[in-house]
């Protein structure tokens, strides 16, 4: 597994609401520092469903890393999508496929016509760290999208959850939500018992112990909505894109 | 497993892991309702103030010379930011906001309670502290809004005094 990027993008208690899509239309400016940085927040962000779609079309490792830097570049940013999406309505994830899509259609004629890789010396995908192998290599490359797309909002959900836990001074009930729950859904396992965990951690009964997986369950999900949050464009779609996503992982699953 | 992705995880256990993200799982909390709210919301307000890079990045955009006040409060807890007679109003119009930015999660659960209550001890704040209404809710809305949570069992007895001060405000303004 490869380390879970961090960003502060979003912030740690989602203060002030941001979209990707105001993201986008802010690195809209002529301030080529100000643009090249928030082209590469949201590099850094999504490079990977981007990556392993262009993977899954059957393009090898360094040719996919250089269509991810085009497609984030000439494509995102340097055409007018953002401008002619329905900003209101649309969900970055859909608005990012169907993107995709067309720029995967394109591709070919685009390798004809020369350079690919963006102007300016953005980082090199490479030096960001190779993304890990996984399941998403047998999806289709929707499949591949969506499951990178996922993994990524629940690693920054992850983290904040763990930063917020850490700054709280719940270390302990940080590690008794993983034991109890993270490490099982990962390792496929049964739970600990709250018993063995309370003897492992010093927690004084039970009760105690459940109470605090709850308590980070909870937190989890509000870190959860907080990343999706940004991802949509109102609060009402909030529930819908978890449905969504999990629909999509729910098939991929049977699939696999 | 610290700083470890989820990348490599399967659909299945993604999937697994949303189900966990959108449904925390309330049916296994034992404690009343009341009780998970008032410690959500003690462990809300002993929490800092939420500041981070991008928050500070976009703040000389959006609100200016704000940036600059809230810096010195970063990591000072919410309820002290809230209880503190000298806490500027450009802050508690950012509190303020904060509040209303959480996300609600399902209707009327605790995080729900949790962000009203936060906009709404602000919004008191700015009444007792500055003599100032930062809210375009009438008298009348805010003096009810103020009641109801005043009544909350979940409500820690500090800002319930608090927002019982401020309700006395709007009955003689109204």
């Amino acid at each position: 597994m490869t380390a879970r990027d961090r960003t502060g993008a979003g912030g740690r208690n989602g203060a002030f609401q941001k979209t990707h899509w105001s993201q986008i239309v802010r690195a809209r400016t002529n301030d080529p520092g100000r643009r090249r940085e928030v082209l590469g927040d949201i590099l850094g962000r999504y490079w990977r469903p981007v990556y392993w779609y262009l993977r899954r079309k059957g393009y090898n490792d360094e040719d996919a890393k250089d269509l991810v830097q085009g497609f984030f570049q000439e494509i995102v940013l340097g055409r007018d999508l953002v401008q002619h999406a329905d900003q209101r309505k649309g969900r970055f994830r859909t608005f990012l496929l169907t993107a995709l899509d067309n720029y995967a259609r394109d591709i070919h004629r685009r390798q004809s016509a020369g350079k690919r890789s963006p102007e300016g010396g953005l980082a090199r995908l490479d030096a960001v760290g190779a993304p890990a192998i996984s399941d998403a290599l047998q999806a289709t490359p929707e499949e591949a999208f969506h499951h990178a797309w996922a993994s990524k909002l629940l690693d920054e959900a992850l983290a904040d959850l763990e930063q917020e836990c850490r700054s709280a001074g719940k270390e302990v009930h940080w590690a008794v939500f993983q034991a109890r729950l993270l490490l099982p859904i990962r390792e496929g396992a049964e739970p600990p018992s709250l018993s063995a965990l309370c003897a492992e951690h010093g927690i004084a009964d039970e009760k105690t112990a459940s109470n605090m997986v709850v308590t980070v369950k909870r937190r989890f999900q509000t870190a959860f909505r907080r990343r999706i949050r940004e991802t949509v464009s109102s609060d009402q779609e909030i529930d819908a894109e978890i449905r969504d996503l999990m629909e999509i992982l729910g098939r991929g699953g049977a699939a696999s | 497993m610290r700083n470890e992705s989820t990348f490599g995880w399967g659909p299945e256990q993604i999937g697994r892991l949303l189900a966990v993200g959108a449904d925390a799982g309330a049916s296994e909390d034992e404690r009343p309702p009341d009780r998970v709210t008032e410690e959500l919301l003690r462990d809300r307000l002993a929490g800092p103030l939420p500041l981070d890079k991008t928050v500070v990045d976009s703040l000389p955009v959006i609100l200016g010379r704000l940036c600059r006040e809230l810096l010195p409060l970063a990591g000072k807890p919410l309820g002290e930011v809230l209880l503190d007679p000298d806490t500027e109003l450009s802050v508690l119009e950012t509190v303020k906001d904060y509040g209303k930015g959480l996300p609600l999660g399902r209707k009327k659960g605790p995080e729900h309670a949790i962000a009203i209550a936060i906009y709404y001890a602000a919004i008191a704040s700015a009444l007792l502290y500055h003599d100032r209404k930062i809210t375009e809710h009438s008298w009348e809305n805010l003096e009810q809004s103020f009641a109801m949570l005043i009544d909350k069992r979940w409500l820690p007895p500090e800002l319930s005094r608090h927002l019982a001060k401020a309700k006395v405000v709007c009955e003689r303004r109204k």
